[in-house]
Order: C-alpha cells, then structure tokens, then sequence
C-alpha cells in the first residue's frame, strides 16, 4: 500500500471510530441507575420519568415506510428480539412485591394500559403497536406521581426539552383510547 | 524460474508465440488482457430483483456488502444465506467465424449473521460475513480458418475460481434517523487460466495454464438517513481493495521449426482498486418502494504495475464509470407477498474495446415472509453487453443469466 493510500485508510479510521464515540448521545445500551423508594414501583416506562418520552423510548423512528401497518412484516422488522426479555433486566434484584415475583412485564415490552385487553399500548413503539402474544399486559398503569418526581433528574445523555405547562390529567382524559394519546403525543412532539 | 506479472499473464495467453511467429499478429483478442475481479457483482436477491439499487433502503444482511449502515436497521438476530445459479453465454467473431459457448456454475453467495445488541436507546448491530465477490468461471472457444496463412484454429480459453471476501462489521444509529455503520474485509481465492492454443503445424497444442492465489482487503463506511418520514437517503464509501497474487503457470515458448517447449513461471503481483463512492434515495409511498442509486468509480486510480495505460498510445485502459441503478417493488397488504422490478447500466470499465452496447441488466423478483421469521426471495437477473476490438477483427456478445435465492432467518 502507498503512503497516500495509507493516511486516507488512516483518516477514515478515525473519522469512523470517532463517530462511534458520538454515536453515545443517541444510542444507550443500559439506563443509568436510578434510585427508587421500596414502596415506589420501578419505573418501567420512559413516560414514567421522561416527559420527551417518545425519544426515549425504544421505537424505531427509522420507518423504512408502511411495512409496520402489516403484522407480517412488522415482527420481522420492528420488533426487537429482547423486547421480550431485556438483556440486563433481573427480576429478582427489582422485586419489590414482599418477595414474590413481579407482575410480568419487561422494559421494552408495550403494554396495555388500565382499561386491559384490546387496547394500543400506553406509548406505541413508533407505529409497530401490539404485537400479538408479544405483548403480554405488565398490569402497570400510568404513574404521574413517579412523571413528577423525575422532573429534577439530569442526565448527561438527556437532551434539553423546552418546559411544558403541566396539563394534569383529567378522568376524561385517562378514559379515553390510548392510541389517541399516543397520536397526541406525536404531535406535541412536532 | 521467471517471475511475470499475474496479469500480463492474462496478456501473454495473447501472446502464443507459436501462432506470433507464423503470423507475425496478435493471435488473441485483447479479452485476455481484462482484469477479472473489478465487477461488483449483486448480493442479496431482494435488492439485486430491484437492479440492485439499495443503498438508501437496505436493511438485511445484504448491508454489508451494499452499505454497511443499513445492519443498523435490523432489529433480530438474523441469519442471511443467498445462493445464486449463473449461466454466462459468449457469442464470439473472430475473423468472421462466429462461435458460441457457455458454462454454468452455482455457488454459494453470501452468508451473514448479524446480532442486534439489546440497547436501551437507539441500534447496536454487529455482523460477520462470507460474500463471494467474484466468480470466474467462464469459457471461450474460438475457431476457423486464421487470414494469414490459411491456417485452422482452435482456440480455448478457460477460466475458473473465484474471490471471496471475509469480514465484520458494525452500525449504529447516531441520531433517530440517522445510522452509520463500517465493515472491512480480507480476500481469499484464487484465480486459474487454461488456454489451449492449436493452429496446424505449429506447436500444434500449446498450452497456457497458469494457478494463481489472491489475496487482500478493503472495507467500507456508509451512511443512512430519513430527513422526512418515507424518504431515505443512503451514502457508502468504499475504499481502495488491495489484491495481491502469486502463483505460478506454464507457458509455450516457441523454439522454432515448428516446434514449442514449455516454460515455468512464477506471478508475485499486486493490484490495488481505486475508491468507489455511491448515492442512493429510497422513496415508500403506500405499499411501494421505489430505490435509485448512482455510483461513480474512477478506474484511472486503478494500479496494476502502477497507473494501467496503453502502452503504445499512454491513453487509460480503465475509464471512470457512473453506474445507475433503479428499482420498484410493490407488496400485497396482508398477504407477505412482494413484486419487484429493477434495471442497472453499470458501464464497462475497460476501454480497449468499441462498447455497442454498454453493460446493462434487467431483473425480476419476488419475496415473501413465512411467519414472520423466514424471508425468501428470488431474483432472475440479466446481464449482457456487446462490444468490438477495434478493426472489426474481433466481437463478442456477453449474456450472463442469474437465478439469485435468499433465504433469511430472524431469530
């Protein structure tokens, strides 16, 4: 190989490995630690600490265009395999039933809100929504107490989201559908 | 032992220096003097079925070879194999006899496993291939009565091996709707020439046999982005490949009277291919996926015993090449059944013939998901040019047909 060869292979060595360092602000293999009271359930929903949940949460915004409307193609292309089971999640070490396992559930996995089967999940993974027998209810419903108490995290990966005025939810509000929540969410993103 | 140069070997299956003395011409069209591993050949069926035009869409394991950003969009772990069924035809003239041949080979053309790391945010996905870059079976006969002389000929050229590239690569996704990703990847395969020469009553069955090793990497960084929901823009930079050969052959010398002897010789070579930049938009209005790719390789850069010129007129053998491909699929709703279409003019590169009709393929396809886990698709793909040597004295029309499975598992 030539020297000129060589410095440009070298070049884009480093551009590529840097890149890769950068690549942190978006992508997060773990969540940080965060400390919880026993009698406080683990938050397991980005919406549970993050109001920007929908950039938190794993969804794929990289729609490669309208193969997530079809169940066929949207296992196939969408769904994570650790949906089911996240890779570092131990059910034992966040027990926080008296020593009884948890209600079923896992961090990435949609679930259906209060108001039970048949439902879109709370917060849809961009548009895959329920997957069949992937989807298996954690029991858990929404917890704007644990939404509250998150407003004073900083993380260093947590990019700065404009303040909200705070619209507590009305019963109307938390009767209605969730996938009009979840609609309503995407525009409030825009 | 005398040590050539690997590809001048490829030129002195031109130069029969039997067939050299009696007529004092060239006894062998320049097609000897073609490098043979500078084709991109396509990978994957599905994106091959769309005229191989990918760059912006593709999010198989077919990635690592079309752009390695695209592994990123894998969500499962995945296990790609594409096998592919190659019929290459030669319509040849030379000196007004027309002649005919073909040959068929089946080989296994990818195989990659990619495994998404679980992230808590965003796309982690790594991945190991085995990708035949190049196939070199190929068979040529030419016969008749050569000009000066009078004299009948037969000459056979045959052709066989193959280049097959091993590597990893890795994507992540930097932002929501960006991914980058990289790969690199070392060569191994050989490369064996056979070349039967037989003009009446001189070395009248001379033989040109050569068996050479290759050897060499590359790698390539690319890029995926959706600047608006159903749009994406893909961009992939692949660098200079580095082959070396070495191997040894045997080669007719002619000794006079009629008579020839055979020569050993040895090839320690290298080859280094330039920089090949692509582009590619991928368009998805409802059930449609429409894909376009442009991409330009300047083969001036090419090096083979440095810059690779015409030795009489210093003019390039190589020239740069814009290659455009585009393609259209269309899926069935409910039913996991895809249709697609594509066409490439991928132009020849190698200038020392007349080019009648550029290098250009056409392609159909079809794909479907089984359970949501098994993707298969098949591709039926053809390739033809037609070109000339200048003066006339030499034609041919190459067709090359290709049956292309893939078979995909996500775990």
């Amino acid at each position: 190989m030539n020297a000129g060869a060589a410095r440009a292979g070298l070049v884009a060595s480093i551009l590529v490995v840097s890149g890769l360092l950068v690549a942190g602000c978006y992508t997060v293999l773990v969540h940080p630690q965060v400390e919880t009271t026993s009698e406080e359930p683990f938050p397991r929903m980005c919406s549970d600490c993050h109001s920007s949940a929908d950039y938190y949460y794993w969804h794929f915004p990289y729609q490669s265009g309208w193969y997530s409307g079809y169940p066929s193609y949207r296992h196939y292309y969408y769904d994570p395999w650790w949906w089911n089971n996240y890779w570092w999640w131990d059910d034992d070490e966040h027990n926080h039933n008296g020593g009884e396992r948890a209600p079923e559930g896992h961090l990435w996995q949609p679930r259906v809100p209060p108001g039970g089967a048949g439902s879109e999940p709370a917060i849809a993974p961009g548009t895959s929504g329920n997957t069949g027998d992937k989807n298996k209810s954690s029991g858990q419903g929404g917890q704007s107490g644990d939404k509250e108490k998150s407003k004073n995290e900083e993380h260093l990966w947590q990019p700065r989201v404009p303040p909200q005025n705070p619209q507590p939810a009305t019963p109307a509000e938390n009767d209605q559908p969730s996938d009009k929540k979840s609609d309503e969410n995407s525009r409030d993103k825009k | 032992m005398r040590r050539i140069p690997a590809l001048s070997i490829l030129a002195i299956l031109a130069i029969v220096p039997a067939a050299w003395a009696v007529t004092g011409q060239e006894p062998h069209p320049p097609t000897s003097l073609e490098i043979p591993f500078l084709e991109r050949e396509p990978s994957g069926a599905r994106w091959a079925g769309m005229g191989g035009a990918a760059i912006g869409a593709v999010d198989d394991g077919s990635a690592f070879v079309i752009n390695p950003a695209g592994l990123g969009r894998i969500r499962r772990i995945e296990f790609l194999g594409t096998l592919q069924k190659q019929s290459y035809d030669i319509d040849a003239t030379w000196f007004g006899n027309p002649t005919s041949s073909s040959i068929s080979n089946t080989t296994l053309r990818e195989l990659t496993l990619s495994f998404p790391f679980p992230t808590y945010r965003g796309s982690l996905v790594f991945s190991g291939s085995m990708s035949r870059r190049n196939v070199f079976d190929s068979y040529t006969v030419r016969s008749g009565i050569y000009p000066i002389g009078d004299v009948p000929y037969r000459d056979t050229e045959e052709r066989s091996g193959m280049l097959t590239s091993w590597g990893g690569g890795a994507s992540v996704q930097v932002s929501p709707q960006v991914f980058i990703g990289l790969e690199g990847h070392g060569f191994t395969g050989n490369l064996n020439s056979k070349d039967r020469w037989a003009v009446w009553g001189v070395c009248s069955d001379a033989v040109f046999s050569s068996n050479t090793d290759l050897g060499g990497y590359g790698g390539s960084v690319g890029m995926q982005y959706q600047p608006i929901p159903l749009v994406g823009i893909g961009a992939v930079l692949k660098s200079p490949e580095h082959v070396s050969l070495k191997g040894h052959g045997d080669q007719p010398v002619y000794i006079g009277e009629g008579l020839c002897e055979n020569s050993e010789f040895s090839v320690d070579d290298e080859a280094t291919l330039p920089y090949s930049m692509g582009v590619g938009v991928s368009l998805a209005p409802a059930n449609f996926l429409i894909n376009f790719d442009v991409v330009y390789t300047d083969w001036h850069e090419l090096k083979y015993l440095g810059r690779v010129r015409d030795p009489n007129t210093g003019d390039y053998l190589y020239d740069p090449t814009t290659d455009l491909h585009v393609g259209v699929e269309y899926a069935f709703g409910q039913i996991p059944f895809r249709l697609r279409a594509g066409y490439a003019r991928v132009p020849l590169e190698f200038k020392w013939f007349d080019v009648t009709k550029d290098r250009s393929s056409f392609s159909l396809g079809a794909g479907t998901v089984v359970e949501s886990a098994v993707g298969f698709d098949v591709t039926w793909q053809r390739t033809s040019f037609e070109r000339k040597s200048v003066g006339d004295d030499y034609s041919e029309e190459r067709t090359i047909d290709r049956v292309i499975l893939t078979l995909a598992y996500r775990f």
